[in-house]
């Protein structure tokens, strides 16, 4: 009985010292830093002048009034709505389409993976050259086929959907790789008693496929609404905010305010409010998805 | 089993944090400690073989007296940099020596991030360079920089593109601006549309960035000197309604779009190279274009004339200046670097490897290209001291520049109303800039 105690507690022990590193990671690198950053969010801090007094919920009563900051969530919420619909869905049409044993399948893989891993830099520079309202080649191409030139990156209008679809473009090919990898998961014998019971395609695709890959679409919807929201790189190398401020997502008004205006208290009261609205749509989407698991 | 890789596994963690620790310098038996100095600067592989040469000698000078300084440097790209310095003031990280783009010193002065120098640098000394330099480098009358270059802007051309247009070139004035100068009338002819679709192949004058440096001197130059456009912001430096925003101001940022939209002389984008791809003929810049057309244009035809002005002829001025971070524990050594490097002995190998205007008058009152009279380079040392004004004096330059490219980005971007805009920027700038309240006095 004793030996047996022992050999548990032995266990046990192991078993913490093998997850305390990760565990510290967590706990270092990303819970301590949170809850600082909640802690300086009630003063006035700046990086370079430091913690310049207690100010309570001041930041937090001032984004209210803050025009710049509540247009800036509008622009995110419009990327958010541009953005995760057109992941979900090509996601779906593309790992559907490669999934199929067809010849060329795996390149076409390839090939829409490999924005995936391209810096998302260079995708955004190349990007702003095709794009280009007088000299980019996708102009060049419209005008030759009698259509005017469109300038995406300097109209208001065509902004911010432009940078959206770039970066539908740059990580589709991530979601598409976890829907494929759901699809396989599918048993087959499913389908082929649909089949011998006369379902149609859509029926099975609505009745069979859509639930049994449910994870897989829950987890691609998380992700691209965390994507959405917490995009800065094509909008500080496209577009700095413009223009008039229509691609001023929160992450890079964060930004600005925290390291060009100053303002890091302020900033970080902003990032703490958006990781509560992050929180809260990542609730709401695994509830919508939810099944027995 | 289970208590040997229990064992084993606290050996390996205790092992990895003891492998943390940070790595001192080894103090040795005989002369000074070994001291590492560590620069903060942007990412320049022309900088960095300068100051492979710079390092060398430093450590030569007064008989070997730094031989014991090591000189590492952190480089950043451009944008990261001013983030950097920031976070690492933060953090109180080991840094000794920042390189601070001249705008930026007020703003760092201001915070105590950088050593105020004046006591270090005699009256002689800071006549090694020039008056525009000193200024720059300087905070409400105290210095706190030297500086590592210079700059200044011409306008460059396209000889050939210029021949064809039958534009004469014996001249090196720069021309009037507006809707009835002869920029304008210049810029037509230069500028191709060949398939008459309406977007010219070659436009008359290129596209720069959408920063302050490039055109902030749009607003300056429409005003004369001592105006409030001219100046740009109060001598409070850190109110810009009525000045950013002046009707002299205005009416030049309007030409400016039309220049655009309504003459189509200019993108509205910028497109890197664009005068050397042969899609304008004309390029605002500094005298850097010299290397990029000598290294990767060589049988490019360019020549040099003063920039196009409104109503005062301006240029900005300014570049980068050695800060000594209040944190540092090598004040002695950092102090004695920067002096060698801004020396005009450690200033001729950054002339040498990066060939931008040097900020050491006796530099370019002797290098031949800059006193060569048929070199472009000896007109921007003239333009440079007869119109180079260094940027606007404010703590709050960041956020000012930050403003300035989003009000430039929506100007280009063909916002209708011109005025309204500038008049909402300039109550933005102000507004941010009044946490600096009193910084002068």
């Amino acid at each position: 009985m004793k030996t047996c105690n022992s050999s548990l507690r032995a266990s046990k022990l192991l078993l913490i010292l093998f997850v305390l590193p990760a565990l510290l990671n967590f706990i270092v690198f990303r819970y301590l830093p949170i809850f600082w950053a909640l802690r300086t969010s009630f003063y006035n801090y700046s990086l370079l002048g430091g913690y310049r007094g207690f100010i309570g919920l001041e930041n937090y009563s001032s984004l209210l009034k803050d025009t710049a900051f509540l247009q800036s969530m509008r622009v995110t919420l419009q990327y958010f709505i541009i953005y995760v619909p057109s992941v979900v869905f090509l996601a779906l049409i593309l790992g559907n389409f490669v999934s199929m044993t067809k010849p060329g399948v795996n390149f076409l893989r390839a090939i829409i993976f490999i924005p995936v891993v391209t810096s998302f830099v260079v995708v955004s520079i190349v990007w702003g050259m095709l794009l280009n309202r007088d000299v980019g080649m996708v102009n060049a191409i419209l005008n030759n086929l009698g259509f005017s030139r469109v300038p995406f990156l300097m109209n208001a209008r065509t902004a911010l959907p432009t940078v959206a679809l770039i970066s539908v473009w740059k990580n589709v090919g991530y979601s598409m790789i976890i829907i494929v990898a759901g699809l396989k998961g599918v048993d087959k014998s499913l389908y082929e008693s649909a089949y011998i019971d006369g379902a149609s395609s859509f029926r099975i695709y609505w009745s069979i496929t859509l639930p049994m890959i449910s994870r897989q679409i829950m987890f691609i919807t998380i992700w691209a609404t965390l994507q959405a929201f917490q995009s800065f790189v094509p909008i500080q190398t496209l577009t700095g905010g413009g223009p008039n401020r229509s691609t001023n997502v929160i992450v890079y008004h964060i930004y600005n305010i925290g390291f060009n205006f100053g303002r890091m208290g302020y900033a970080i009261s902003m990032s703490i409010i958006l990781l509560v609205i992050l929180l809260l749509v990542s609730i709401i989407q695994m509830r919508m998805f939810k099944r027995d698991y | 089993m289970k208590k040997g890789l229990i064992l084993l596994l606290l050996i390996v963690i205790a092992v990895s944090l003891y492998a943390q620790g940070g790595s001192e310098a080894r103090t040795t038996t005989q002369g000074p400690r070994p001291v590492t100095l560590r620069v903060l600067k942007i990412d320049d592989p022309l900088e960095a073989m300068a100051f492979r040469d710079i390092v060398a000698e430093f450590r030569t000078i007064e008989n070997g007296k730094y031989s014991h300084v090591n000189v590492e440097f952190d480089v950043k790209p451009f944008a990261e940099l001013f983030p950097s310095i920031t976070r690492a003031v933060a953090t109180r990280s080991d840094v000794d020596i920042a390189m601070i783009d001249g705008p930026n010193i007020r703003h760092f002065a201001f915070n105590n991030v950088i050593k105020d120098l004046s006591n270090y640098f005699s009256k002689e000394e800071l006549k090694t360079w020039a008056p525009q330099s000193v200024e720059e480098g300087s905070y409400a009358g105290r210095f706190y920089g030297p500086p590592l270059v210079q700059s200044a802007q011409l306008l460059w051309y396209n000889v050939d593109m210029f021949k064809q247009a039958g534009i004469d070139t014996s001249s090196t004035d720069g021309w009037k601006l507006g809707p009835d100068g002869d920029a304008l009338t210049n810029f037509k002819k230069l500028t191709i549309d060949r398939d008459g679709d309406g977007t010219p192949e070659v436009f008359g004058v290129n596209t720069d960035g959408p920063w302050d440096y490039f055109y902030g001197i749009v607003g300056r130059s429409a005003g004369e000197k001592g105006s409030n456009a001219y100046k740009l912001v109060a001598d409070d430096g850190i109110t810009f309604s009525g000045y950013f925003d002046s009707p002299e101001a205005i009416a030049a940022y309007q030409f400016q779009q039309d220049m655009v939209y309504k003459y189509k002389v200019k993108s509205a984008q910028e497109i890197t190279n664009q005068m050397f791809a042969g899609l304008s003929a004309t390029h605002f810049y500094q005298d850097m274009i010299i290397g990029t057309q000598k290294d990767l244009f060589p049988d490019f035809n360019m020549g040099a004339m003063e920039p196009t002005y409104w109503t005062t002829p301006i240029c900005h001025t300014g570049s980068w200046h050695y800060g000594i971070l209040e944190t540092t524990r090598n004040f002695d050594e950092a102090l004695a670097f920067i002096k060698f490097a801004s020396s005009d002995a450690g200033a001729k190998y950054v002339w040498k490897y990066k060939n931008q205007f040097p900020a050491n008058v006796n530099l370019y009152n002797t290098i031949d290209e800059f006193v060569d009279p048929n070199n472009p380079r000896h007109l921007l040392v003239e333009y440079f001291q007869k119109a180079g004004v260094p940027r606007i004096a404010t703590p709050a330059y960041t956020e000012y520049n930050t403003l300035f490219t989003e009000f430039w980005r929506s100007l280009m971007a063909g916002e209708r109303d011109v005025a309204g805009l500038a008049k909402r920027y300039a109550a933005e700038m102000t507004k941010s800039a009044q946490q600096y309240k009193g910084w002068n006095q």
